[in-house]
């Protein structure tokens, strides 16, 4: 089905491919024939491909010469007028920045040195002028830059933090904090290129321990945290990069989408098409010492192993991918909690992507096919799942639209993206969004149903849900919005249990506005929401949430102020039950004489009581540290600097008469060591 | 006289029978839940030989009970609701006999919820939208960092939690969910994440809902000692305001000017691909783009525009906060 309409778009694409050149983007070519009459920010000039005509050659690029080599981290630039201009209208531009601010115009030459290290590699210079008779001219030419003579690019960033921590006063009550603590961190990234070839390699090194066990996923000693080795080869259409370390996937929804796990990648362009390869192990790991090797396993029982591939058409317009995913997973990693069982499976996925019409229709169809046992341990196998989904969506002055329809089947899983796709569902949503002027409006809205093979032992949920988002920005000092969502969800095929049958059906209501005044430095922004859960099931689950948030906040040079109230009203119609949780913050950043001494402050409060007197609990939590920098006494790359660190914490439960008080404070040493060769 | 008066009203007690005075009920839990005993007491006036309470569950069914001694005032029992409901009307009553009269009754209304879970969460995974991995470096003072909680759950109900780093509350979640599915939450802009303090820090994310959840997943980051730009200089971009709609003749940008700096490199995205259309360099704080460089720009697309302030050895020593614009198309003439 899904090949049928590939070929379908296909040859609609082969067929229409005389009217893309005309309706693709909207550019301003025509625009740029105009004649502007002031001078410099408003300069006027045709595209270098027009200037082909012009005679005699009004530009001579004098340094570095056109199509050479130069050997320079920041090579001068010297193009010479062969015809008299007006140097008022003179625009150059290096790699597409505009530079002719910061170059030396005159009447015979425009001169600019590069303030910044130029990437070796091939550049481009252009150059747009206006000759005294008001003829357009222009000029591109090329270079090619290298930072030595061996290696076209060679340099290793690193960046050495070390931190000394000791307890100088601790609270003597089972304290929570560590007395001592050693925490070391070796940043590094390593670039080597020679012509074709290049070398990279990023990693983070690091060293812990402290006085007290340390929270999960931290561990002491050393360890390589994270790593990427980059092998590339780079010639004409050619591109190959190998990858091997920490690596992101990103193929189709339906397979891998975002997916940073440590692995290795192989990617292979030519032209518009590419293939890669990758093996990844299928939980994210931190450090080496889970892992034992750098190398990959090949297996896929822990490990998702892919190949995707696909084309770009029609100056990448369409675009066309197959990706196919095969592994398992047996551990969820330290940064996700969920079913522990082993699972098992394979993936394939088939997208393609349109923008025919310069961002006014833009289309993706994609299909998905899973094979998946969620439990290799029971007896039931893998079993067989489809999804489906196509969108479209553009911007039609002034409004842009969305419309997506998804089926995802009842057993449908994706390796890759396990948090991304929820199997079982059948979605219509749709979007449309209208800016005028200082207003914009957002509307939404989505249907949505489960249980799409109708199983007897499970009811079917139909949700239905409309959003209305309004923002106004007319009052620049006090831009204000508001928004409603409502969404009714309820049960049908309710399975019977021994007579017993159990409905679910939920009204939700939620309604929240938000002001912000702006004045320079300071900006204040209040919000405030309510939400209620009217339950027409048999789980009586009626509910209400109000929200009221104050946010005032302070910025200047060296100093950042940042503060927050929040009550949350929490109403619990089925017992009856009021829950008011207050929380404050405060947050503060400041640096003083000459960025040599810093101030930061970090604190929140929370309070907690309910109406049946069961809650009834206050916790202050508060952060500090008062640091200066050594730097400017110090000789060399070292930057050392000393700080005293305070940490206060404070509970009570006026319920069971308990308060808990953990105060400490540290001398701080610590520090930064830069080091490039 | 008065003693006389009193044993009059003493054996008037006695020997008449007692003066009408409601049942009242008790039920605990209130609300409860299908399959699980609610207890019932009801607190009645003595009534020497009495017979029997009626109580009647609201369910069509009902129990004889009998109060314990000889002048109990009262009775126990539970019962247990096969179907939820959003008020059972339980009723007390007895029959006249004894010192009791016929008309002393009670009502009470109990509420029995489903007993299945309203709401679950099945997985929970926590990354930084920065590199979308469990762990992240960053530079001392960096703003901008966040964490995310992508959350798969089934049924109704309240999503309640907070999250926390290296053990102190950071900001509470509490927010209707619907209709089982996804949810994705994301740290407050306000408070940030603390980028004060050099070393590692942990980040969590507590869910207090009912869950069955079996772990508590972590973010780990690293603070650097070396500083960030960001705290020592930032300032705003004035014009054009954030998710405006221009057209191309007015394609001027405009910005708050920084001390001692000696160049700002304005640099323009594609929204929202994030790859480079086009930059300038420029020694005063506004740039109007020329007209023989807009052929970079499609009318009818979004771009982000930054402003970075360099000094005269081109590092950067400040940087604006993003802001998106999208480009008018023109009218047709």
């Amino acid at each position: 089905m899904i090949n049928t309409v590939i070929i379908a778009v296909t040859v609609v694409l082969l067929v229409s491919t005389g009217a893309l050149a005309d309706s693709s983007k909207e550019t301003t070519s025509s625009q740029t024939n105009a004649i502007s009459t002031s001078p410099k920010e408003s300069r006027t000039f045709v595209q270098p491909q027009d200037n082909s005509r012009q005679e005699p050659e009004p530009f001579l690029l004098v340094t570095p010469q056109e199509n050479s080599v130069t050997i320079n981290r920041r090579p001068e630039i010297r193009i010479d007028f062969t015809v008299p201009v007006d140097p008022d209208t003179v625009l150059l531009m290096i790699d597409g920045s505009d530079v002719s601010q910061l170059a030396i115009i005159s009447a015979q030459e425009v001169v600019f040195r590069p303030f910044m290290v130029l990437p070796p590699g091939s550049h481009t210079v252009q150059i747009f002028v206006r000759g005294d008779n008001g003829a357009e001219l222009s000029k591109s030419f090329s270079f090619y830059s290298r930072h030595g003579e061996i290696f076209q690019e060679a340099y290793s960033s690193n960046d050495l933090t070390a931190v000394y921590e000791a307890a100088v006063v601790r609270s003597h009550n089972k304290p929570t904090t560590p007395s001592n603590k050693v925490d070391a961190n070796l940043r590094s990234e390593t670039k080597i290129k020679s012509k074709e070839f290049s070398f990279g390699f990023n990693t983070n090194v690091r060293y812990l321990d402290q006085s007290l066990p340390l929270m999960s996923p931290l561990r002491k000693g050393a360890d390589v945290v994270n790593y990427q080795l980059n092998l590339g080869y780079a010639r004409d259409l050619t591109k190959v990069q190998a990858s091997l370390g920490d690596v992101v996937i990103n193929e189709t929804t339906y397979t891998a989408m975002n997916l940073a796990r440590r692995g290795v990648l192989l990617d292979f362009v030519y032209d518009a098409a590419y293939v890669r390869l990758f093996n990844v192990r299928s939980d994210q790991v931190m450090g080496l010492r889970d892992t034992g090797s750098i190398l990959p396993q090949f297996s896929t029982d822990n490990n998702i192993l892919g190949v995707a591939g696909g084309i770009k058409l029609f100056n990448n317009r369409v675009e066309a991918k197959v990706s196919y995913l095969s592994g398992g997973e047996t551990a969820a990693g330290f940064n996700v909690a969920g079913p522990t069982t082993e699972k098992k499976g394979n993936v394939t996925g088939v997208q393609l992507n349109t923008d025919l019409f310069g961002n006014r229709m833009r289309t993706e169809l994609e299909g998905g096919w899973s094979a998946y046992n969620p439990d290799t341990a029971d007896v039931v196998g893998s079993t067989n799942s489809q999804a489906y989904r196509a969108k479209i969506g553009g911007f039609l002055e002034p409004a842009s639209y969305e419309l997506q329809y998804e089926r995802v089947g009842s057993n449908f899983v994706t390796l890759g993206n396990q948090n991304g796709i929820i199997k079982d569902r059948e979605t219509i949503t749709a979007r449309s969004g209208i800016t005028m002027s200082t207003h914009s409006l957002t509307l939404s809205g989505m249907k949505q149903y489960d249980n799409l093979d109708l199983d007897p032992l499970k009811p079917r949920n139909t949700t239905y849900q409309g959003t209305l988002d309004y923002n106004c920005l007319s009052i620049q000092k006090f831009p204000f919005g508001v928004n409603y969502t409502k969404a009714t969800s309820n049960s049908s095929h309710e399975p019977d249990s021994g007579g017993i049958i159990t409905t679910t059906g939920m009204q939700t209501d939620t309604i929240g506005g938000r002001i912000a005044y702006s004045n320079g430095p300071l900006n204040i922004s209040a919000m405030s929401s309510y939400s209620q859960q009217n339950d027409t099931g048999t789980a009586l689950n009626n509910s209400t949430i109000t929200t009221y948030s104050l946010s005032p906040s302070y910025s200047v040079q060296g100093l950042n102020v940042m503060t927050n109230f929040q009550l949350m009203q929490n109403n619990d119609h089925l017992t009856d039950v009021r829950t008011d949780t207050f929380t404050s913050s405060m947050d503060v950043r400041s640096l003083w004489l000459k960025n040599r001494l810093s101030i930061d402050v970090g604190s929140s409060y929370s309070q907690a009581t309910n109406t049946i007197n069961t809650t009834d609990s206050w916790n202050l939590t508060a952060n500090s540290r008062i640091g200066y920098a050594l730097s400017p006494f110090w000789e060399g790359s070292l930057k050392p600097s000393i700080a005293l660190r305070g940490t206060y914490s404070h509970t009570t439960d006026r319920l069971n008469a308990t308060t808990h008080n953990d105060a400490a404070i540290f001398l701080v040493l610590a520090t930064a060591t830069p080091f490039i060769f | 006289m008065r003693l006389l008066i009193l044993i009059s009203c003493l054996f008037l007690c006695i020997s008449v029978p007692t003066a009408v005075q409601a049942a009242t009920i008790f039920a605990t839990p209130n609300p409860g839940t299908v399959g699980t005993p609610v207890q019932m007491k009801v607190v009645s006036s003595c009534g020497v030989g009495c017979p029997p309470m009626l109580l009647s569950f609201g369910d069509d069914q009902s129990a004889e009970i009998t109060g314990t001694g000889n002048c109990s005032d009262v009775y126990i029992t539970t019962h247990t609701y096969n179907v939820p409901s959003s008020g059972f009307l339980i009723s007390a009553s007895r029959a006249s006999g004894g010192n009791c009269k016929a008309s002393d009754n009670g009502t009470l209304n109990v509420r029995i919820a489903d007993s299945a879970p309203l709401f679950d969460i099945n997985r929970l995974e926590l990354t930084f939208p920065a590199n979308g991995r469990g762990e992240i470096t960053v530079k001392r003072n960096q703003s901008g960092l966040t964490a995310r909680a992508d959350l798969l759950y089934s049924g109704n109900g309240i999503l309640n939690g907070y999250w926390e780093v290296d053990g102190n509350l950071l900001a509470r979640v509490n927010q209707h969910v619907l209709a089982g599915g996804r949810i994705t939450i994301e740290t407050p802009a306000i408070p940030p994440l603390p980028t004060f303090t050099e070393g590692s820090h942990v980040i969590r994310f507590i869910v207090e809902s009912t869950n069955s959840l079996q772990a508590i997943p972590a973010l780990a980051y690293y603070v650097t000692s070396e500083e960030s730009e960001e705290l020592r200089n930032t300032f705003r971009l004035i014009t054009p305001l954030d998710n405006a709609i221009i057209s191309f003749e007015k394609l001027g940008f405009e910005w708050e000017a920084v001390p001692n700096v000696s160049v700002y490199n304005v640099v323009f995205l594609a929204d929202p691909d994030s790859l480079q259309v086009f930059s300038a360099f420029t020694k005063v704080p506004r740039y109007a783009i020329p007209t023989g460089v807009l052929g970079y720009f499609s009318a009818g697309y979004s771009y982000r525009w930054q402003v970075r302030a360099l000094d005269g050895d081109g590092k950067s020593v400040a940087k604006s906060p993003e802001s998106r614009l999208t480009i008018e198309r023109r009218k047709q003439k």
